[in-house]
C-alpha cells in the first residue's frame, strides 16, 4: 500500500475510535471530531451556499449542535464522518435560505437537490467531496454570469473574482479606468437582476436547461 | 496601492461578496472556530440555571406539602348548602284542560295566567326569605 493510503486508512482508523468515543458519550471526541472536519464545512459547503460570512457561521454553530444532539444516529461508514457531517450541513443552508430571503447564488431546491444527490449514491471521500463543492460553486457563478453581456461578465471576472487591479482590467478592457467603473457599476447591476429573477423565472429556466441538455448515463454529483 | 479586495470600492459589495464566497471562499478563523466547537460540546445548562432550577423545584414542593397539611388542619367543609326549591318557569298549557273556544275567552285566560304567575312569584318570595 502507498504511504499516502497508509495516511488515509490511519486517520479513518483514529476517526472510528473518536466516534466510538463519540456514542459512549464522549462530548470531546465529537469535539475532535468537529475540529477536523468543520473548517471544510464552512469553506466548502456552507459559505459559498449562504453567501455571507456571518451566515455561514451561525450555519456551522447550528450544524454543531445538531450533531452534538443527533450523534447516536450516526452509523460508521467506511468513508468517515465528513459525509454524514456535510449531510446535516446541507440540511441546515436549506432551512436558512428557505427562512431568509436574500441575494444568494443557491436556492433552496438547489441544495434539496444536492442533499437528494448525496442519500442515494455513495459518499464520497472528503477531498473529492471538497473538490466537486467548490467546482459546483464555480459552475454557479460561471452559470449566473454566462446570462449576462460577455463584456460585462469579463469585467466581473477580472474585478471582482481575480481580484484584478482596477487599471489593468481597464486596460484590457480598452477603456479608461473612469469609463471601466461606469461598465463595472452596469454589469453588477445586469448581474443582480439576472439574479433577482423571480423563482418561477428560475424554475422556467431550469426546465428549459434540462430539456436542451444532451442524454446523459452520468449518475448525479454528490 | 489599494486594495484590491476592499469591496467598498466595488460598486456592489454585497454582490461582490456572494460572487467572492462561491468562487474563493476564505476560512473561518481558527479562535472562531475553536469558540464553535467548545460552545458545542459545553454541557447544554450552565450551573445557574440548574442552580435555580433546583430552588425553583425545592420552593415548589416546599409550598405544595404545606398546602395539604393546612388543608387537613382546617375546618372541614360542610355538605353544600341547600338553596331553597323554586318553582320553574313553565308552560301555560297545563292552565288550560278544554280546548279553546273558536272566539272569547281570551281576557279570562289572561288573567287565569297572571294569576298563576304571580303565586309562582309569591312563593318563590316566601321560599327565598325562608317563610315557607
Amino acid at each position: 500500500m502507498s504511504r499516502a493510503g497508509d495516511a488515509d486508512t490511519e486517520r479513518l482508523e483514529r476517526e472510528r475510535r473518536l466516534v466510538e468515543r463519540g456514542h459512549a458519550g464522549d462530548r470531546q471526541a465529537i469535539g475532535e471530531l468537529l475540529s477536523s472536519h468543520g473548517p471544510a464545512i464552512y469553506r466548502s459547503v456552507l459559505l459559498p451556499r449562504l453567501g455571507s460570512e456571518a451566515a455561514a457561521r451561525d450555519a456551522l454553530s447550528e450544524v454543531y449542535a445538531r450533531v452534538v444532539e443527533r450523534f447516536h444516529q450516526f452509523q460508521w461508514q467506511a468513508v468517515g464522518f465528513y459525509p454524514w457531517l456535510r449531510m446535516v450541513a446541507l440540511r441546515v443552508a436549506i432551512d436558512q435560505l428557505r427562512a431568509r430571503k436574500r441575494l444568494v447564488l443557491w436556492d433552496a431546491e438547489d441544495v434539496s437537490r444536492e442533499l437528494d444527490a448525496a442519500q442515494t449514491t455513495t459518499p464520497l471521500d472528503q477531498k473529492l467531496s471538497e473538490h466537486r463543492d467548490r467546482q459546483a460553486a464555480r459552475a454557479k457563478v460561471e452559470h449566473a454570469l454566462a446570462r449576462i453581456n460577455p463584456r460585462y461578465a469579463l469585467a466581473i471576472r477580472r474585478r471582482v473574482l481575480e481580484e484584478m487591479p482596477r487599471d489593468e482590467v481597464a486596460r484590457e478592457l480598452g477603456v479608461t479606468p473612469a469609463t471601466f467603473d461606469v461598465v463595472l457599476h452596469r454589469a453588477m447591476q445586469a448581474l443582480r437582476k439576472t439574479l433577482g429573477a423571480s423563482d418561477d423565472e428560475q424554475r422556467a429556466q431550469r426546465e428549459r436547461e434540462r430539456d436542451d441538455a444532451p442524454p446523459s448515463s452520468e449518475a448525479p454529483d454528490a | 496601492m489599494p486594495d484590491p479586495r476592499d469591496e467598498h470600492e466595488l460598486p456592489d459589495p454585497e454582490l461582490a461578496r456572494v460572487l467572492r464566497a462561491a468562487w474563493s471562499p476564505d476560512d473561518l478563523s481558527v479562535e472562531e472556530h475553536r469558540k464553535l466547537v467548545a460552545q458545542a460540546i459545553a454541557p447544554r445548562r450552565s450551573k445557574v440555571v440548574r442552580v435555580s432550577f433546583g430552588a425553583s423545584a425545592i420552593l415548589a414542593l416546599a409550598a405544595s406539602v404545606l398546602l395539604a397539611v393546612w388543608t387537613d388542619r382546617g375546618p372541614r367543609p360542610g355538605p353544600p348548602s341547600v338553596g331553597p326549591t323554586l318553582s320553574l318557569s313553565r308552560s301555560t298549557q297545563s292552565l288550560f284542560a278544554q280546548p279553546f273556544a273558536p272566539r272569547g275567552g281570551e281576557s279570562a285566560r289572561v288573567d287565569r295566567i297572571a294569576m298563576a304567575r304571580a303565586a309562582d312569584l309569591r312563593e318563590n318570595q316566601f321560599a327565598k326569605w325562608g317563610v315557607r
